[in-house]
């Protein structure tokens, strides 16, 4: 696996964070545990983290667009 | 002539051979064991580190991290190792990208070959200055230039190159156009002396920081910098390398200059190094006049199209607002509508366009103009095309005609055949209500989050993933600046701003990224009162498109004007500093529908998980309240203030009651009351503006508690709650004045 193909763009700033550097903010959250969410560790844009959904649709694309 | 000899050929009129470096001050060094490429992210490093070293490289994470790090034998000779090191924004770490990087360098290499982003040339240049710092040779290697070319952007290598007194090498890394010269180029590899200078308070520091600190491999003033900085995460090394005493000196050192710079040192130190960037970049590149010249007939072509959007969406809007009566509907509308499908394709397809759909989406006037079509498209597609049609087909006829009767139908004759096995008469209606009575689990619950609620925020969590693909969120935020800047929020508090209409929890959070309690104070304000997050916003906008035009705009004037008078004052009362916006611009790229499916299901998925939950024990609250027969009450006594001050029906109390759980729940309530013919336009006008600037939802409220303490939250939700309904209240008394109803 790859974990530099896994990281994350973030869609403000264009920095790439893995998912643990983008769950940073579940430490403070009250929702912790339960929040799917990701924040971007430089401007702090949100985007939802990978599910095994997500993960399935995007090498579905990748796939298709190779 | 193939797109590949055009780039060729361009890439030929600016690339130049690598411009020797001052020899005589620095001299080449050629004995190398380790050499790493070092740059900002995504500038094409791994492209010339395969040109340095071949094919086989050893990938492995860095120790302690999941970062990884290639590493191979150079291609010219076996015995040098070349590292390829994660993407940097800076050497002083902010993320562990950058933290695994500048470890790399404090390790010691013999030389760094610096990849650059031509186009982005003082993000670039804050890397070099840090690596003058450092003390380590290196080349610098500007890449892209055919894309900076495109852009009509000439950068002066010699003149850099004297600047920096390095070897400047321009590539293009795609093509191979250049890359036979970094390997030359980096046999000259030098130090360099060019340096930023910063506040004279950090300056004194540095003089005092520096003495403790020689005798290491990397520059001194570097490590000074990274200590004067606070970076935690240098004091391992600190530790292992430094004499206690010293260390202790240091702290002194740095703690004295935090005080002198009113604890803002980091911020300072950066500013600093980013305007010696942005000196040294004006002086060595410009724009080319031929490029400023050029655009003529493609210049025409493209503001005709975008006049043409302009013009069509006014066009509509004006319609909307009943001041064209021919264009109500009809082939008017549908070539108004076809004019913006035409500019919609336009920028997907040309190039020149969407570039120039991104200077307008940032420029001061044209921002503003590219904001109001891409709210009256997004406005037109979730409130109009999602809220009108799929609502109505969800909530009437799925959940209308077929699952609550079908429920309600099971459960009545499982009541009428007798007490269920075990459980009396009135345990089993107690059950039926609880799952389709009037606080029904499925009947409320599931059917708003469903039936209301998931077709619009579908719609809405869409747009969102095409302008987020596209790249036009930065250019929202740098027009959103502007905008902001008057009420005294400045810079970063703009970000969470904006981020607030995704999550206003997590915005809350991230509003520690601003670096003046101030400014933290007052977003958390601004977003616990105005900002709708994303679900609630879908509502209202979903609501909004069976509603009189004018309703939308007198919601948007109301909260933008109290946002801006609540910040406007609260700035000025509170004391503290503004702080800038540093945002790079990325180019407006055309979004790919892998990426928006992946984004919009990745959305409805963390939607569906985290409200529905909340819905339900919302509900149950209700239910709860309304067996123990408070709701009546609890409606009653808000009477004065619903039914009073608002004029709303006294239903509505319950809509503000689950939006104390979740503001999009509360919206969801008012839309289906409207939906039920209960409220008038006005009313649901007044109901959306109340709740809009209700109190925070309880996730929010405890973020709240925990980062600016129980005092400040409860302080936050006293004035919130009263304000709202003042608001509200003076809403509906002036819009009745002017005789609407």
């Amino acid at each position: 696996m790859n974990a530099d193909a896994d990281k994350i763009t973030c869609a403000v700033c264009g920095t790439r964070f893995s998912e643990d550097e983008g769950r940073t903010c579940h430490v403070e959250c009250p929702l912790e545990g339960r929040c799917q969410l990701l924040s971007c560790p430089y401007c702090a844009h949100e985007v939802p983290a990978p599910t095994r959904l997500t993960r399935w649709l995007s090498r579905r694309f990748r796939r298709t667009a190779a | 002539m193939t797109r590949q000899a055009a780039r060729a050929r361009r890439s030929e009129l600016h690339v130049v051979d690598p411009v020797p470096a001052l020899q005589a001050e620095h001299p080449p060094r050629r004995c190398f064991q380790r050499i790493a490429l070092v740059g900002n992210p995504n500038v094409g490093k791994s492209v010339i580190f395969g040109a340095l070293t071949g094919a086989y490289a050893t990938v492995s994470n860095y120790p302690g991290t999941t970062v990884e790090v290639l590493r191979a034998a150079a291609r010219a000779d076996a015995s040098v190792e070349v590292i390829d090191t994660p993407g940097v924004n800076g050497l002083t770490p902010n993320s562990e990208d950058e933290r695994v990087t500048r470890d790399i360098l404090l390790g010691g290499v013999d030389a760094v070959v610096q990849v650059a982003d031509a186009k982005n040339l003082v993000r670039a240049l804050v890397v070099s200055l840090q690596l003058a710092e450092a003390g380590v040779p290196f080349v610098l290697v500007l890449n892209m230039m055919d894309e900076a070319a495109d852009r009509g952007l000439a950068i002066d290598a010699t003149a850099l190159s004297a600047a920096l007194g390095v070897q400047v090498v321009p590539t293009v890394a795609v093509t191979g156009h250049g890359l036979k010269a970094v390997g030359e180029a980096l046999g000259a590899a030098a130090v360099s002396h060019y340096r930023a200078r910063y506040p004279v308070a950090a300056e004194l520091a540095l003089l005092r920081i520096e003495r403790l600190l020689s005798g290491f491999p990397v520059g001194p003033r570097w490590l000074a910098l990274m200590c004067l900085a606070g970076d935690d995460t240098l004091r391992p090394w600190l530790q292992q390398n430094v004499a206690s005493a010293d260390l202790v000196a240091i702290e002194d050192a740095h703690r004295e200059t935090q005080a002198r710079l009113h604890g803002h040192v980091r911020y300072q130190l950066n500013r600093a190094r980013i305007r010696a960037a942005e000196e040294l970049s004006r002086r060595v590149s410009r724009v080319r006049s031929d490029a400023a010249a050029a655009p003529s007939a493609t210049a025409a072509r493209e503001i005709a199209v975008g006049v043409m959007a302009l013009a069509a969406c006014v066009v509509l809007f004006a319609a909307d607002l009943g001041l064209i009566g021919e264009m109500a509907s009809g082939w008017p509308r549908l070539v108004a509508w076809l004019c913006v499908g035409a500019a919609g394709v336009a920028a997907y397809q040309s190039g020149e366009m969407r570039a120039a759909v991104g200077r307008w989406a940032s420029q001061r006037g044209t921002g503003i103009a590219v904001l109001g079509v891409v709210l009256y498209v997004v406005y037109r597609f979730v409130g109009v095309f999602a809220a009108g049609t799929a609502v109505a087909f969800l909530e009437h006829t799925v959940f209308g005609d077929y699952v609550n009767p079908l429920l309600t139908g099971v459960i009545d004759r499982a009541v009428a055949a007798g007490p269920v096995a075990g459980v009396g008469a009135q345990a089993t209606r107690l059950l039926r209500d609880l799952l389709v009575g009037p606080y029904g689990l499925v009947s409320v619950a599931l059917t708003y989050a469903f039936a209301i609620i998931l077709p619009i925020v579908s719609a809405f969590f869409l747009c969102f993933s095409v302008l987020e693909d596209s790249g036009y969120l930065p250019r929202l935020a740098v027009v959103v600046n502007r905008v902001f800047r008057g009420m005294g929020l400045n810079g970063k508090a703009v970000l969470p701003m904006v981020l607030g209409l995704g999550c206003d929890t997590m915005a809350t959070l991230t509003a520690r990224i601003m670096e003046t309690r101030k400014e933290r104070v007052l977003v958390t304000l601004l977003l616990a009162l105005g900002v709708p997050c994303s679900a609630q916003l879908g509502v209202i906008l979903g609501l909004f498109g069976a509603l009189p035009i004018w309703a939308a705009l007198v919601w948007g004037a109301v909260v933008l004007g109290v946002l801006f008078a609540v910040g406007f004052l609260a700035a000025r009362l509170l004391p503290g500093e503004r702080s800038d916006l540093i945002l790079e611009m990325p180019p407006i790229r055309r979004p790919q529908l892998g990426n928006i499916v992946v984004k919009t299901v990745g959305r409805l998925e963390w939607y569906l998980k985290e409200a529905v939950p909340i819905f339900v024990l919302g509900t149950l609250v209700l239910f709860a309240l309304d067996a123990a027969g408070a709701l009546s009450r609890i409606v009653r006594a808000s009477e004065p203030a619903v039914v009073g001050l608002l004029s709303l029906p006294p239903q509505a109390a319950e809509a503000f009651l689950v939006g104390f759980f979740r503001r999009d729940y509360g919206s969801a309530g008012i839309y289906a009351l409207f939906g039920r013919g209960l409220l008038t336009p006005v009313q649901a006008v007044v109901a959306l503006v109340t709740i809009t600037l209700f109190v925070p939802c309880v996730a929010n409220f405890f973020v709240i508690v925990k980062e600016h303490g129980w005092r400040t939250a409860v302080a936050m939700s006293g004035f919130i709650f009263p304000f709202a309904f003042l608001v509200g209240g003076g809403v509906n008394v002036a819009l009745r004045a002017i005789g609407l109803r």
